[in-house]
């Protein structure tokens, strides 16, 4: 597969259309918004989502680990969707295959696990925001940015919307980055998404299949 | 029995009907039945005066102690209950029957629910949503056990609904826990009044002791519309009718009140807001009444009318029903009310003599709308009233109602299944289906695995039965069938609440602006969770709010005799002064494109900057047009895939392409034939977004979408989701779950209703068809390609509709 390519301060980032991102020099894979349990969450209260979307998800994260060759993980907050379920288990299990690698948690508001949950499977949590070089790390994208510094973050799950000739429509979820913010989309399957509207500065790329990225 | 209750009558000065002693005799004689009365007719008398006749026959020592209930009156609309409180107790004075007449709905304080809950009143009104509330409670069955009567009021606003499936489903329950229980219903005129009577009864519907009552008040209607002075500067298409205000004002001047109905919320404030900018003079005399407003309000309104403190009323359909206003005087209808039935209801809203006649006005908002006038008018002449097409198969509605029951202490299957199979709704339910609901509330579907923690509804020796207190609580608040978009309140900064409003409108300003509301210049001054704090503005310009919901739909009785006005204006020989009116517009459109006799259709196509516009006229009404418009779309991309805007009105509907559509080459192969037409519809109705928008009542309904509560203090935040992305998922991993078959189903039903759009192909068929090139849009097309509200219908690929289409990023 191609990659859609990024430069941001001197460092490149690949785009993955499967909702993640992979920064080439630090061999890491950024992944924001994953809501990992949330189906789990709503059936244990009694509310019937699909027992499938849980395993989606896996299916498409045990995709993208094998994409690159990686060192890192970091997931931009709201890994977990809410209290304990056995979707943590099932997580634990899958990245236990993936021992070489280091995992790390920048913490959003969902992620409201007993920090145990995450020491049983080596995954550090972080505070934000999370200084790598001049890329500041964060869930909730950062109002003000310090000089010389890049923000990039999750929270928002970002979409645009598309409109043409004849009045049609169209919403996607996107990539989205300007002059010191970037957004990650939600990588997770059963999430809602924000329609923002860019700047004309601003660069855009979304998802329009499982391995096409466009520009705009 | 029936001399105690005639020499009531006769004490207080009046007559019994012949209706009311009939009802009085076949309700002593044990019937159940259906007394068909319109409004302010006492039909009221006619069952509550036999309910207490029978008490006072089986307890003729007077004092057996508490009774406990004895009859349930099921009314719509919870401003109804107080009349019906007060008429009650009347003859519960009159023939000294020591009851209790109480009033459960959602407006009755926690410390009267208390009271009601210590002592059983004996006559309890209430709603559907409260009842199931009741049903809700640990040891209803002690409650319902003593019920001789269920009287179900207003039932042709239920029977249409899925309220009124909830009626049947109770009505199930008590038929078990009271064998003796008497069924009754009370409905204005419809079109299928004995289906309604089957609705109410369910399988009892063919037993030898039901009947309908029929009272003979015939009422008769005047419409008188208000005319253009010329048509030139008559608006083609538009929905306010602003135009015609001034011919309105000196109607109201010369009433004592008027009743002002329009369709829609937003079109109620803005002509209220444009009569006291013309004639200042009535303030303090005009106000305004819809659905968003505070009960607070409606109910200062209410009151206001009736003690003929008010000139005129500026209302939406929440005043269709409703306390008798004998003050009113005068009615004026803007816009087409789309429905016979709808319109004579609206005009015996004005209080007069027994047969004396409702004059109703009517200020048509475009052109057409002139025709569906003298449509109206020949409806009712002849007495072609609408049916209420009835609910079958909401497996939403029965899911809700399972965990109620398994709220309320729990359920055994084995009584409750040949309960439900008992109602209409559910008759044609199968085993398997009911296992797969049973199965929805105890695994939440399908299940994959063992290590599942789904927990709803558990199983124990035998008995369905919520245990978890947080899962009962969310249900107990969710219990309803009727969905509103997220709403938010408007509350004064100083205090005091105004009303409601939809969450994206408050969206779409910013803090400083301002908006009209319940007829005030309001400024948004701060956003507060689910609260928009205002103060009073003295700007007088200003956003109006809009709401979305359904337009309606103009019925397929209204829409025949539409098509037949509109061949007699073009004859040019019509005595209806609104055709006459419109002889030039009409010989506009023949100049510029033409006029369909009843043996043709007319297609337009036109080419604008924006694309290729297709204009197609079936007169059938918006839904029907919906379901034709997804067909055509769905045949045109077999030709090559293909992108449309659709838009649609009551008269025709619009295709809407950035390309070139291939019309002629469609027509010779038969866009409009009639094979592979179930499978082409089933194809088209996959594809497009009808299912979706169904599903969103379903969603909230069968409980996965949980809104959450203002003002209820339960954490839910993780819960929170929309019923489109329940959609997504389902029609993904589950589409044989039930709830989107539902979704499809009433699709099927109620908005293509497909024996409808059937039989429009058919007629297009026998029609000749005439495709025209018109240099501009025309007449009858203007309105629809003004329409703002459009649907989609793709057939492209996703990357290739962005490639191809040069969709435009909408940036700052």
């Amino acid at each position: 597969m191609k990659f859609t390519s990024v430069q941001i301060m001197e460092q490149t980032f690949l785009l993955h259309p499967l909702k993640a991102m992979y920064w080439v020099e630090e061999k890491a894979l950024l992944v924001a918004d994953f809501h990992l349990g949330k189906a789990s969450h709503f059936r244990k209260n009694g509310i019937a989502v699909p027992q499938q979307v849980a395993y989606m998800n896996y299916a498409k994260f045990n995709r993208l680990l094998k994409a690159f060759p990686m060192e890192r993980i970091i997931f931009l907050g709201d890994l977990f969707h809410s209290d304990h379920n056995e979707d943590w288990e099932k997580f634990g299990a899958l990245i236990k295959g993936y021992g070489q690698y280091h995992f790390s948690l920048i913490s959003g508001n969902h992620d409201i696990m007993a920090r145990r949950e995450y020491d049983k499977f080596n995954i550090q949590v972080l505070d934000e925001p999370y200084a790598i070089g001049a890329f500041l790390l964060s869930h909730h994208p950062m109002n003000e940015v310090p000089e010389t510094y890049y923000n990039l973050a999750g929270h928002v799950h970002p979409s645009i919307k598309l409109r043409g000739k004849a009045r049609q429509s169209l919403r996607l979820p996107c990539f989205y980055f300007s002059d010191q913010n970037g957004l990650l989309p939600a990588f997770g399957k059963f999430t809602g998404t924000a329609i923002i509207r860019p700047k004309k500065t601003d660069q855009i790329f979304a998802p329009v299949s499982d391995s096409e990225i466009m520009a705009f | 029995m029936i001399n105690r209750a005639q020499k009531w009558f006769k004490e207080k000065g009046w007559r019994p009907f012949p209706f009311q002693e009939e009802a009085w005799e076949s309700y002593l004689k044990g019937f159940h039945g259906l007394v068909n009365a319109p409004t302010g007719s006492g039909k009221t008398y006619s069952l509550a005066v036999p309910i207490l006749l029978e008490y006072m026959k089986n307890h003729p020592d007077k004092r057996p102690g508490k009774p406990g209930l004895q009859a349930i009156w099921i009314t719509p609309i919870r401003a109804l209950a107080k009349e019906i409180q007060i008429s009650v107790k009347r003859a519960c004075d009159a023939f000294g029957v020591d009851w209790q007449v109480a009033i459960r709905t959602g407006d009755t304080p926690a410390g009267e629910r208390a009271r009601q809950k210590r002592s059983t009143p004996e006559f309890l009104i209430t709603t559907p949503e409260s009842l199931h509330l009741l049903i809700a409670q640990k040891g209803y069955e002690n409650v319902f056990r003593d019920l001789k009567a269920v009287v179900a009021d207003e039932w042709h606003e239920l029977v249409g609904s899925k309220r009124g499936v909830q009626v049947e489903l109770a009505l199930s329950r008590f038929k078990t826990l009271c064998p003796q229980l008497k069924i009754w219903g009370i409905s204005a005129t419809i079109g299928n009044m004995d289906e309604a009577l089957h609705v109410l009864l369910g399988r009892d519907y063919r037993s030898e002791k039901v009947k309908v009552i029929k009272a003979d008040i015939d009422k008769k209607i005047e419409i008188l519309s208000i005319l253009p002075d010329t048509m030139e500067k008559f608006p083609w298409g538009g929905h306010l009718g602003i135009i015609l205000l001034e011919k309105v004002l000196p109607i109201l001047y010369k009433s004592k009140t008027t009743l002002i109905f329009t369709n829609t919320r937003s079109q109620a404030e803005i002509w209220y807001q444009r009569i006291l900018q013309v004639a200042p003079d009535l303030a303090g005399v005009i106000a305004m009444h819809h659905g968003s407003i505070t009960k607070e309000l409606r109910d200062w309104v209410e009151n206001a009318l009736h003690d003929e403190r008010l000139k005129a009323v500026v209302c939406t359909s929440s005043l269709d029903l409703g306390v008798d206003f004998r003050p009113v005087e005068t009615i004026i209808q803007i816009g087409g009310p789309k429905g016979v039935s709808r319109f004579i209801q609206r005009a015996g809203r004005s209080g007069h003599q027994p047969g004396a006649k409702s004059k109703i006005y009517f200020v048509p908002t475009q052109a057409l709308e002139l025709v569906e006038a003298a449509a109206l008018r020949h409806a009712i002449e002849i007495n072609e009233l609408e049916e209420r097409i009835p609910f079958i198969r909401s497996f939403d509605v029965l899911i809700q109602y399972l965990v109620t029951l398994a709220v309320s202490g729990g359920f055994d299957p084995a009584v409750i299944f040949p309960e439900i199979l008992s109602t209409f709704c559910y008759e044609s339910m199968s085993e398997e289906e009911w296992h797969w609901v049973l199965n929805f509330i105890t695994t939440g579907g399908s299940t994959l695995n063992a290590y599942d923690e789904f927990k709803k509804v558990e199983v124990e020796n035998g008995i369905f039965k919520v245990t978890s207190r947080r899962t009962a609580l969310r249900h107990r608040l969710s219990i309803g069938t009727i969905v509103s978009d997220s709403m938010m309140e408007i509350k004064y900064l100083s205090g005091g609440r105004i009303g409601a409003i939809e969450e994206w409108f408050v969206a779409s300003m910013n803090i400083g602006d301002t908006f009209w509301f319940a007829g005030r210049s309001l400024e948004l001054v701060k956003i507060q969770g689910m609260t928009a704090l205002v103060r009073r503005s003295e700007k007088k310009k200003g956003k109006f709010p809009s709401w979305q919901g359904g337009r309606l739909d103009l019925s397929s009785k209204l829409s025949a005799m539409l098509r037949m006005k509109l061949s007699e204006a073009a004859s040019g020989n019509s005595k209806d002064v609104e055709l006459q009116c419109i002889i030039p517009l009409l010989e506009k459109q023949q100049e510029v494109s033409m006029v369909p006799g009843t043996d043709e259709f007319l297609i337009e196509s036109i080419f604008t900057n924006e694309g290729h516009h297709l204009f197609f006229y079936p007169f059938e009404g918006r839904h029907v047009h919906e379901g034709i418009a997804y067909l055509l779309a769905h045949r045109l991309s077999q030709i090559r895939p293909f992108s449309f805007s659709i838009a649609m009105n009551d008269y025709g509907f619009e295709l809407l392409s950035d390309l070139e559509i291939p019309i002629e080459e469609a027509l010779g192969m038969d866009l409009f034939g009639m094979n592979d037409l179930f499978y082409d519809i089933q194809a088209s109705v996959n594809t497009n977004e009808m299912a979706r928008r169904r599903f969103r009542d379903i969603a909230s309904i069968s409980g996965l979408v949980f809104q959450g509560y203002p003002g209820k203090n339960i954490s839910n935040k993780h819960l929170q989701s929309s019923s489109g992305l329940f959609y997504d998922v389902y029609r993904e991993y589950e589409p044989n779950s039930l709830l989107i078959k539902e979704a499809f189903e009433e699709v099927m039903d109620f908005q293509l209703q497909e024996t409808r759009m059937r039989n429009a192909l058919e007629r297009i068929n026998n029609q000749k068809l005439i495709l025209k090139f018109p240099e501009k849009p025309t007449p009858f097309s203007f309105p629809i390609l003004v329409e703002r509200i459009r649907e989609r219908y793709t057939s492209e690929a996703l990357k290739d509709r962005i490639k191809r289409m040069t969709l435009r990023l909408e940036r700052d």
